[in-house]
């Protein structure tokens, strides 16, 4: 008990200690892909920027517009931060994992579509077409992505034959990586990754060219940092579980002996994960709203599907 | 420690059901409707049906509710006007589903005491799903497959 209570502590403190270092190293890789240094003016390098975007965001005043829903508009940033943490409490790193759930992977989901309505009630509560049309896309958004990613997951979990991420992990050790049996499913999980944290090119509801910030143009101060904080937050547990679910977790070599190290694998797995999404941020262009329906439905929906059942038939040919 | 959990994630969502029914302001309605379905979902956690509760969490608050707010935001509501003798129905009817659930609760309240859940994780609803009952399950699926047929032939009606 006082284990998973310490865990837990350690999980909640890692999360919220790691987003400011990871805007940084954000928008350190961007600039270098873009051929800029990034930010440098504070401190060695510009490493004291996410204390300075801290300080600005904390003395910065909090307003809200007139005409909003003051109730709704409150709340709404507060979803954000509630369903990424609460993942996050069921997600092991390596031995520590605060709340040992059978059915860990569906939690993980359930939660992540809580988080889905921070961005559709600040839309609607801005009581700015700005906002309000971001948030109509967040939740055409959560249509278009749920299916081809319960059904990416269903593969997955067709093959391991269990819910929870620990008895996934003991299967890749035994068997090899998910990732060598289901390549096709961990495309498909990683482009819906992408879209329930709503990053680039998914980054729809947001969309400064087009709809000058979405959902967070009218919050300022702690709440609009708020939905970074879940946004963030939400991309390193995706990052864990998808490293849980294809490239073993903490598995690797002197894992089984040194504990410690298997949680440095699964960071550093990852970690390339979190970079991943940095990446594709640079590389890719938006979206357009329909293009972003007609591949989810007409492409994705059907190959996961396929996929579906080709797990079926390797489950029962391989006899795994 | 698990009763008070228990007792109030089901006060709580008896709380919020009551504001997503009188709620003036509709999306505020609905917001209370998935406050609502969340606390369900944590009551089936605090009586051991884990498993239960999280489809409960994912099927009613992430993607019903979603649609749900996607067609009241598109929706105008200055036409609505209200509609007493609807109203009366609707509310003979809640009185009717009132009293029966009552009556549920006095029947049941003896056995509720021997009934322990054995349901917690995913094989032990899909393994009664998929052999005892898969006729009944069947069944359903053509259900709502008529069901789909039907909202599609009814929405895409030209006039």
């Amino acid at each position: 008990m006082t284990a998973n209570f310490l865990s837990l502590l350690f999980i909640v403190a890692l999360m919220l200690v790691a987003v400011p270092p990871i805007t940084y190293l954000e928008r350190k890789v961007l600039g270098h892909m873009q051929q800029r240094p990034g930010p440098m003016v504070v401190g060695f390098h510009g490493l004291l920027q996410p204390l300075a975007d801290a300080i600005k965001l904390i003395f910065k005043e909090d307003i809200i517009p007139r005409g909003a829903d003051r109730l709704l508009f409150m709340f709404a940033p507060s979803f954000s931060v509630f369903g990424a943490l609460l993942a996050a409490s069921v997600v092991p790193i390596g031995f520590i994992q605060a709340v040992p759930l059978k059915s860990g992977l569906l939690f993980v989901m359930a939660m992540s579509a809580i988080s889905i309505y921070a961005l559709v009630l600040a839309g609607y509560a801005s009581n700015s077409k700005y906002s309000f049309l971001g948030g109509m896309r967040a939740a055409a958004q959560v249509l278009g992505f749920e299916l081809p990613l319960g059904f990416a997951v269903m593969a997955v979990v067709l093959l391991y034959g269990t819910l929870d991420f620990n008895e996934m992990v003991k299967w890749q050790q035994e068997h090899g990586w998910g990732i060598l049996y289901q390549p096709i499913a961990f495309l498909l999980f990683l482009f819906m990754m992408v879209a329930e944290i709503g990053r680039p090119p998914f980054d729809l509801p947001e969309g400064e060219s087009e709809l000058v910030g979405g959902f967070h143009t009218e919050y300022s101060g702690m709440r609009f940092a708020a939905f970074y904080f879940g946004e963030y937050i939400n991309i390193i547990v995706l990052s864990l579980v998808v490293s849980l679910l294809f490239l073993g977790g903490w598995s690797g070599p002197f894992a089984d002996k040194y504990p410690l190290i298997g949680v440095i694998y699964h960071l550093l797995k990852a970690g390339f994960f979190i970079f991943l999404t940095f990446w594709l941020r640079a590389t890719f262009p938006r979206y357009r709203f329909d293009q972003m329906l007609s591949i989810m439905w007409k492409i994705m929906l059907p190959v996961a599907i396929v996929n579906v059942f080709v797990a079926a038939l390797q489950v029962f040919l391989l006899k795994l | 420690m698990n009763e008070v959990f228990f007792y109030f994630f089901a006060v709580l969502s008896l709380v919020f059901g009551l504001v997503a029914v009188t709620s003036r302001n509709i999306v505020r309605g609905g917001v209370a409707l998935l406050g609502c379905f969340v606390s369900l979902g944590a009551v089936y956690f605090t009586v051991g049906a884990e498993f239960l509760g999280i489809v409960q969490v994912i099927v009613y608050g992430g993607a019903i509710i979603v649609l749900y707010l996607f067609a009241l935001m598109t929706m105008d509501f200055a036409t609505l006007k209200s509609e007493p003798i609807k109203m009366a129905i609707v509310a003979v009817g809640g009185a009717l589903a009132l009293t029966t659930s009552l009556l549920l609760f006095v029947g049941s309240s003896g056995i509720a005491e021997s009934v322990k859940p054995s349901i917690s994780g995913a094989e032990d609803i899909a393994v009664p799903m998929f052999f005892k009952f898969l006729l009944p399950f069947e069944a359903v699926s053509v259900l709502l497959l008529i069901a789909t047929v039907g909202a599609v032939a009814i929405g895409r009606r030209e006039d």
